[in-house]
């Protein structure tokens, strides 16, 4: 028996040790790309309300979305279930559900170029589960509707034109052509 | 209204804590916590076993160890020369079982103590070449586990310890993995410690029969051939103590109580 509770301790012990390096550095390199693009993104109006901010002339409108799937390392399904046992604040995963909402807010504004406003954002999130009781990755959905038009330049403010994504892991998305 | 757009500076949906140090934190408290709820338990078992009667315990277990796979040839001249040289070794040890020997095929030199009073003893015990004294002190061995009932204490920590494994941490996750040794260790310091206490009484029975401890330590001297090489200190974690702790403590026992080596009996076989 204790030989195999050494092998069992090792083996936990190595994934959380990679869990840990990888986790890490996956979630900081996101992080940079997630504020790199969002500075980009960041002169297209993204609002919650059913109305458009200030004069526009709406030519056409589409239906947007983005959605990602993230999942959690190895560490921090390990450091939630010691959390969950004594419970209090889950902070190990809200670095992942952070990154998860923004990551698909981006996508969703991606996939629109052109567009000068996204009203009615909603933002829903469901988890993937790994087995009964743990969670193993999370998906957030960002969806809205996208305004394509003139904005007058005294409404407020000037769009400017959004460059086509160039993320080389962006998938094809059918956006809109107006 | 005028849009502003801008990225806030700080992120408050984040907290910036220190993760590693929280989970060392977690799961030295989660350790801790197992440690004191198989102590706790632990005891509840011990308490219980001394309320189960020995008749109670035959009849509850008769039907589980009846259906356990044995052969049994009670007729054999080995059979009768052990269960012969048992009815004496029973007689100098207080315990409250209606013994009943029984030898099991198997290759691997062990012993049991089984719940009901059933004494197992593998035919890979019998053919390891020991003298009948150093049969006589297995047996005896086993009588101590009889006596202080540690079959019982046993199966209901074991059952403890499932329960908790496969409830409390879940059954085959990661975080059961990281937290069985604290589980096993928990166990095994108070298995290791029935244990000795059976060695005591296996040396008190050879004593008792044969008038001094000569073979004492054969079984143990013949485990130490085939026993592999382990790394350091996963002893503790054993169910059993040391094979070379156990043959100094049983030298140190002997000298303590002035007994005496004397020759031993060859078995017929």
């Amino acid at each position: 028996m204790p030989n195999n509770l050494v092998l069992n301790i090792t083996y936990v012990l190595v994934l959380l040790f990679l869990g840990y390096v990888f986790g890490r550095r996956a979630e900081s390199r996101h992080y940079k790309d997630i504020v790199r693009r969002e500075s980009r993104l960041l002169q297209l109006p993204t609002i919650n309300g059913k109305q458009p901010l200030g004069d526009i002339s709406v030519v056409n409108c589409t239906l947007v979305r983005g959605s990602v799937v993230i999942s959690v390392d190895y560490f921090k399904r390990m450091l939630a279930g010691l959390r969950a046992f004594f419970g209090g604040e889950m902070q190990a995963y809200e670095t992942l559900l952070d990154r998860a909402r923004r990551e698909a807010v981006l996508r969703m504004k991606e996939s629109c170029p052109g567009a000068v406003q996204i009203i009615n954002l909603r933002i829903e999130t469901s988890s993937i589960y790994r087995g009964a009781e743990s969670v193993g990755s999370v998906e957030v959905l960002a969806y809205g509707t996208a305004l394509y038009g003139e904005q007058p330049a005294e409404s407020g403010f000037v769009p400017k034109v959004l460059p086509t994504p160039t993320r080389a892991a962006q998938p094809a998305r059918s956006g809109p052509t107006g | 209204m005028e849009y502003r757009p801008g990225i806030p500076e700080h992120n408050d949906n984040v907290s910036h804590q220190r993760p590693v140090r929280e989970f060392f934190q977690l799961a030295i408290a989660a350790v801790g916590l197992v440690l004191i709820t198989v102590w706790l338990l632990g005891s509840a078992v011990d308490w219980a076993v001394e309320q189960v009667d020995p008749r109670t315990e035959e009849a509850l277990l008769a039907q589980i160890t009846q259906s356990l796979p044995r052969e049994q040839q009670t007729d054999s001249a080995q059979y009768k020369y052990v269960a012969a040289l048992l009815q004496p070794l029973a007689k100098c040890v207080q315990q409250p079982y209606r013994l009943e020997l029984v030898i099991v095929e198997d290759e691997a030199p062990n012993a049991f103590a089984v719940p009901g009073g059933q004494m197992w003893l593998t035919t890979g015990l019998l053919d390891s070449g020991l003298t009948e004294n150093g049969l006589a002190f297995v047996m005896g061995h086993e009588l101590g586990h009889f006596a202080h009932r540690d079959h019982l204490r046993g199966l209901g920590r074991g059952l403890v310890v499932w329960v908790l494994s496969s409830t409390l941490l879940g059954a085959d996750s990661g975080l059961s993995r990281l937290l069985s040794p604290s589980l096993v260790l928990g166990e095994a310091q108070h298995s290791q410690a029935r244990e000795s206490a059976s060695d005591e009484t296996g040396l008190a029975v050879l004593q008792c029969h044969y008038g001094h401890v000569g073979g004492a330590t054969e079984f143990f001297l013949a485990l130490q051939q085939t026993d592999s090489q382990r790394l350091p200190g996963l002893h503790y974690f054993e169910s059993h103590p040391q094979l070379q702790a156990r043959i100094d403590a049983l030298h140190g026992r002997a000298e303590l109580q002035g007994l005496s080596s004397a020759d031993t009996v060859a078995l017929p076989w």
